[in-house]
């Protein structure tokens, strides 16, 4: 059904969820548009946009491209562009128009593929959905096509960490920290969203040790890999000590025994139903699977803390505006509709402290809650591009005590 | 196949290379007082979203994602009426209009407009409604009454028949109001035409109904041509069609028009002098220093650029990205009258590539407009946006100062 939002701007479409995964792959990305659809991704969901320039083109469709069904100028201009440009692989990204008047995306990304040679893929993402259906579609489409069974798994343990792009982590700062402290630990970064890939990285994937799914948009990906090679994955971003070396322990272990028995989830006790006799004090809203790893590390934080006694409680739940995967909910979880929703719940449980986008505390501004921001760059788009968002264990350990402290004024 | 050309149809799809304007404040004209509630899928309005934020606007533009299942089983219109219920229990004070915006789906469901604005004003009378398609995909089918005219045209559709009409002058198709800038406003003052009023400068919904009061309306650019034929139909006011020309000549003869159009003898030589004099410093300034304009920069860019070519300028080339305006006849002119001036129609691929097989060397080269700036990673740049700020004889001051500056190295 229809959303409606008062307040808050509509989030990051599906389209630019495959655009932010494809930027850094050498890809030729044509996204089958008027032009706006191009302009929302470049200039609203895409902060590198300004400071590289990529091969992801508006098709420029008009009403009798889209009526007539023809299709032919577009092939055209894709084999020009890819003769001229040479990429690795093409995509084909849909957008509101394509998907009302049926565009067969994938047939057309077969056709081109046929006449140019080089690997296409379409996808029918449509511009009702949000971002993280997009970032789920590309990374599943990267490695279902192009990871590459191999015979042996690395030697060097490694692990994917999939989907990361600057939807949900402006400038990697996530990212880039969780790599640092996994190569600390002698662990390697197979792909991680954030670099330059060509189709032999992507293909590594499936040589990795473990798969990390940093936000719900990995997930299915890490599954993915998971049922057809058998890498291990654990969803959540690791942001404590403890779950970075339970991370660099597993990637260890699936490399010393060839993954064969491996099972392990690090960032589980987020999803546990700790505290939920109780309710809620803090709710965390934005991507489930990074506010999971938030919600781990508030219940560490609450733990280490309440041996003086200085917390009340760890009730902490997860709403979302964006996929939820039930089995990562824990039991008062809840999606999130429409802005109203969120005002709704802040006014029955005015003592709650919720954690979210700052757009989030100005839509709650006449509510009684205390409100900690927490940037989400797919609600607010560049808004809040300088504001400072924790990015190593220690700021996370400092910023969840500094949430805990609220909680017992 | 056939390619872009300024001011003709494009007949199929050509791939585009973006070029962000992400750091330039976009002005979103509005009705004052009045709601804006976009009716789209949720990617389509995300823009409008970030920039109602950006320029202070929030929570004067609501948003009704479509799901495609009401899409697809018409249901959307019923939940247009929910909605707009929502709008009007929930922002306070209640709005004075409500401005509907349709994207470019909106093509393909047919959605009746006139049916639904008459449902509208029947289930909420107090209120006034109007619908605006935001569509650029059916610029091959709207170029004489294109989107943007329409959109601009619909917002002064609110405006009520004046019970008198005063001395005043009304402006349109503008962003930005230029009301106090440079000669114009003085040369409409001393000819007794007050006050000068325009869209950008109102702040409540009384002063929008005012713009209906004047005698006189000048459109400013092709955005207001439309509206102002409305203008003269509905309120019986007087109008001069004046886009912005940086031709001395030409914006003598329009001051010369224009005086002739509210009766009075304008006495522009004042600043036309001033205006020689800016652009003897700014050509000596360049020199032979390539000089290339783009279409961002100015609705008419080939106006513009047999303008400088004129002025004695080295104009190497027009990059006729995105001609918003018509302009088909200075293209052609240039063509015939300056060969020499290279005309880039297309941003594809070569947005990566380079330029350079068609433009040579554009290391030392001043730069007009963003898209130009950006796809040629000029060194010196005049920072121009559709010829905003910049009209009759302080227009092309101000240009010829941004180019001295661009000269030495100074973004400008």
């Amino acid at each position: 059904m229809s959303r409606f939002s008062l307040f808050l701007p509509p989030f990051a479409g599906d389209y630019s969820g495959v655009c932010s995964v494809l930027f850094d792959v050498d890809c030729l990305v044509v996204i089958l548009d008027a032009g706006c659809c191009t302009r929302n991704y470049a200039e609203y969901d895409e902060p590198r946009w300004e400071r590289k320039r990529k091969a992801t083109f508006s098709a420029q469709i008009r009403t009798m491209d889209a009526i007539m069904g023809d299709e032919e100028g577009i092939i055209a201009e894709v084999l020009e562009a890819a003769s001229a440009l040479e990429p690795s692989c093409i995509a084909v990204v849909g957008t509101p128009v394509p998907a009302i008047v049926g565009t067969d995306v994938a047939g057309l990304a077969a056709e081109i593929e046929e006449r140019s040679g080089i690997a296409t893929l379409g996808f029918p993402t449509n511009g009702f959905d949000t971002y993280e259906k997009g970032v789920s579609k590309a990374l599943s489409a990267l490695a279902k096509r192009f990871a590459a069974r191999v015979d042996s798994h690395a030697v060097q343990p490694c692990v994917n960490l999939l989907g990361s792009t600057p939807l949900d982590d402006a400038g990697f700062a996530q990212v880039a920290f969780v790599e640092r402290e996994l190569a600390a630990r002698g662990v390697a970064c197979a792909f991680s969203g954030a670099g330059r890939y060509g189709l032999a990285d992507i293909a590594q994937m499936a040589s990795a040790s473990a798969s990390v799914a940093v936000s719900w948009g990995g997930l299915a990906a890490a599954r993915h890999l998971e049922r057809a090679f058998g890498v291990p994955c654990v969803a959540g971003l690791p942001l404590t000590t403890r779950q970075l070396d339970a991370v660099a322990a597993l990637a260890k272990d699936a490399s010393a025994r060839g993954l064969s028995g491996v099972s392990a989830a690090p960032c589980e006790a987020g999803v546990s139903d700790q505290g939920a006799d109780e309710a809620p004090c803090v709710l965390l809203v934005g991507d489930q699977v990074m506010m999971n790893a938030v919600r781990a590390l508030l219940h560490e934080r609450a733990k280490a803390l309440s041996e003086d006694g200085s917390v009340r409680g760890a009730g902490v739940a997860v709403a979302s505006f964006f996929s939820m995967d039930r089995k990562l909910s824990a039991s008062r979880d809840f999606a999130l509709r429409e802005d109203g929703d969120l005002l709704e719940y802040a006014r029955r449980n005015p003592e709650v402290l919720i954690v979210g986008d700052p757009l989030l505390g100005e839509l709650l501004s006449a509510c009684e809650n205390d409100f900690a921001p927490l940037v989400h760059p797919a609600v607010s788009s560049t808004l809040w591009a300088d504001a400072a968002v924790p990015s190593d264990a220690a700021a996370w350990e400092a910023w969840a005590d500094g949430v805990l402290a609220r909680l017992t004024r | 196949m056939v390619r872009a050309t300024a001011g003709r149809v494009r007949l199929v799809a050509e791939l585009a290379y973006h070029v962000s304007t992400g750091a330039r404040k976009k002005a979103m004209l509005r009705i004052p007082e009045s709601h804006s509630l976009y009716l789209c899928p949720n990617s389509c309005a995300r823009r409008y979203g970030i920039r109602a934020f950006k320029s202070g606007l929030a929570g004067k533009v609501s948003f009704l994602r479509f799901s495609q299942a009401d899409v697809a089983a018409g249901s959307y219109e019923q939940r247009i009426e929910e909605a707009i219920g929502r709008v009007l229990d929930l922002v306070k004070p209640t709005p004075r209009a409500i401005t509907l915006y349709v994207n470019c789906i909106d093509d393909f469901l047919g959605t009746d407009d006139v049916a639904l604005l008459d449902s509208l004003a029947r289930r909420f009378p107090s209120t006034k409604f109007v619908l605006s398609r935001v569509n650029p995909i059916a610029a091959d089918i709207k170029r004489n009454d294109s989107k943007a005219q329409g959109i601009h045209s619909r917002l002064y559709d609110l405006l009520d028949e004046p019970a008198t009409h005063d001395a005043g002058l009304t402006l349109l198709g503008c962003f930005e109001s230029i009301i106090g800038l440079g000669e114009f406003s003085d040369i409409a003052r001393d000819a007794g035409l007050h006050p000068l009023r325009d869209l950008p400068s109102c702040a409540t919904f009384s002063d929008y109904q005012d713009l209906a009061r004047s005698s006189y309306a000048v459109s400013l650019s092709f955005l207001g041509d439309a509206a102002l034929r409305r203008f003269e139909e509905r309120f019986g006011m007087r109008g001069l069609i004046w886009p912005a020309t940086y031709d001395l000549d030409e914006i003598e003869r329009m001051y010369e028009r224009f005086g002739a159009l509210v009766g009075k003898a304008i006495d522009c030589a004042p600043y036309r002098a001033r205006a020689e004099e800016s652009v003897r410093r700014a050509v000596d300034a360049v020199g032979a220093r390539p000089v290339i304009v783009d279409s961002s920069s100015s609705m008419r860019p080939f106006t513009l650029a047999c303008n400088l070519a004129d002025m004695g300028f080295n104009v190497a080339a027009v990059m006729a990205l995105h001609v918003k305006g018509e302009d088909a006849r200075a293209a052609k002119d240039l063509s015939a009258l300056h060969p020499e001036i290279v005309v880039v129609k297309r941003e594809g691929y070569e947005a990566l590539q380079g330029y350079a097989q068609a433009l040579g060397d554009t290391s030392e080269a001043i730069a007009i407009g963003v898209d130009a700036t950006t796809l040629l990673c000029a060194r010196r740049s005049v920072d121009m946006y559709h010829d905003e700020g910049h009209f009759g004889f302080q227009g092309v001051e101000l240009l010829m100062e941004k180019l001295t500056r661009a000269a030495v190295g100074e973004v400008a």
